[in-house]
């Protein structure tokens, strides 16, 4: 499944990375402590989370995410933003809550 | 004249819905009397409310009480903020306070978080004097290691705290990172036997010793040093 294609089917708001949409997802991560992240992600993984600070750009970036969801309407923060244009890494916000953004995409067939 | 000063830098009073009601300013000085401690942080969750007691407690024991508070981040990172006194204490303590959610009182309110980011949190302590301490750094959560993953690029981290069961070299190798930053030993103690532990932090400087002396030590300037137990 390609990310636009999770982007379409959630409604999702693009804030940065526009031109990695034809990225394949290889699954869903979900989890807010960037420790746990970093140990447990896999590459291609699509991040759901509330945390808006810069530094999960970085962790994306490292892992080789292919995206990053920030969910609950989470304020994020500009420099998170500005940080994800200039590495290049699709970020999308939804007023949609992480319990479910999570059913969605397993239902959509995203099931690791 | 320098010397060393033993300290601990994050102390709770019963203020804190989590610490202990023996917890009390004379208690806390007297404990620190007790064990050597000349230079305490009192750092209550998102209060300073009882920093100026601990200070007049103090008055006449040796031991220098700078005011401090535990703030939790939006982030939910705990930060170990102190101020140069009571001025800039009670300027940054109406900020935390205005920051929190408007709609929680006592307990809640000291377990909730502020809406500034970590990195806000720091600015806003270094513009009004003072510095930020990562508190318990090795923690599973609570930490800005385990919430954020590393030190963001650019944040104003004065030092990094660590408990007394946590080997300072093995900490290094684990997050090479934080391999400039200096560390502290706190007991961030919730309870009197808590603030005797086998490990602490000194600081070489002079005395009066004030926050000045003590970010000067964790930067290494002017002959002032800090070091903790081995």
């Amino acid at each position: 499944m390609l990310l636009k294609t999770v982007a379409e089917t959630l409604e999702l708001h693009l804030l940065a990375g526009p031109a990695k949409l034809d990225s394949p997802v290889s699954g869903v991560y979900v989890g807010d402590l960037l420790s746990l992240v970093m140990a447990d992600a896999r590459a291609g993984n699509v991040w759901v989370t509330h945390q808006g600070h810069q530094n999960i750009v970085a962790v994306a970036s490292l892992l080789n995410l292919s995206g990053i969801i920030i969910a609950g309407g989470s304020n994020i923060r500009k420099e998170a933003v500005a940080h994800a244009a200039t590495e290049n890494i699709p970020l999308f916000a939804s007023s949609l809550s992480v319990f479910e953004l999570a059913g969605r995409l397993f239902a959509m067939g995203l099931r690791t | 004249m320098l010397s060393w000063l033993k300290a601990d830098l994050h102390v709770h009073t019963a203020l804190s819905p989590c610490a202990e009601a023996e917890m009390t300013p004379r208690a806390i000085v007297e404990e620190a009397v007790a064990l050597g401690i000349r230079l305490l942080a009192v750092t209550d969750h998102q209060t300073s409310a009882n920093t100026a007691a601990c200070r007049l407690a103090a008055r006449g024991t040796g031991v220098t009480v700078i005011p401090g508070i535990e703030v939790q981040t939006r982030e939910d990172v705990h930060l170990v903020c102190l101020l140069p006194d009571e001025a800039q204490m009670a300027d940054f303590a109406t900020l935390i306070e205005s920051t929190l959610p408007p709609n929680l009182t006592g307990a809640g309110k000291s377990m909730a978080s502020v809406s500034l980011t970590a990195d806000e949190v720091c600015r806003e302590a270094a513009r009004r004097q003072g510095l930020a301490i990562a508190a318990h750094v090795e923690r599973p959560f609570f930490s800005l290691f385990a919430n954020l993953g590393f030190i963001p690029a650019g944040m104003q981290i004065a030092a990094l705290e660590i408990g007394t069961v946590t080997d300072p070299a093995a900490f290094y190798r684990k997050h090479p990172d934080a391999a400039l930053r200096p560390l502290v030993v706190s007991s961030d103690a919730h309870f009197l036997s808590s603030m005797q532990k086998s490990r602490y932090s000194y600081f070489y400087v002079a005395e009066p010793v004030t926050l000045q002396e003590v970010a000067k030590a964790l930067r290494r300037e002017d002959g002032r040093q800090a070091k903790i137990d081995s």
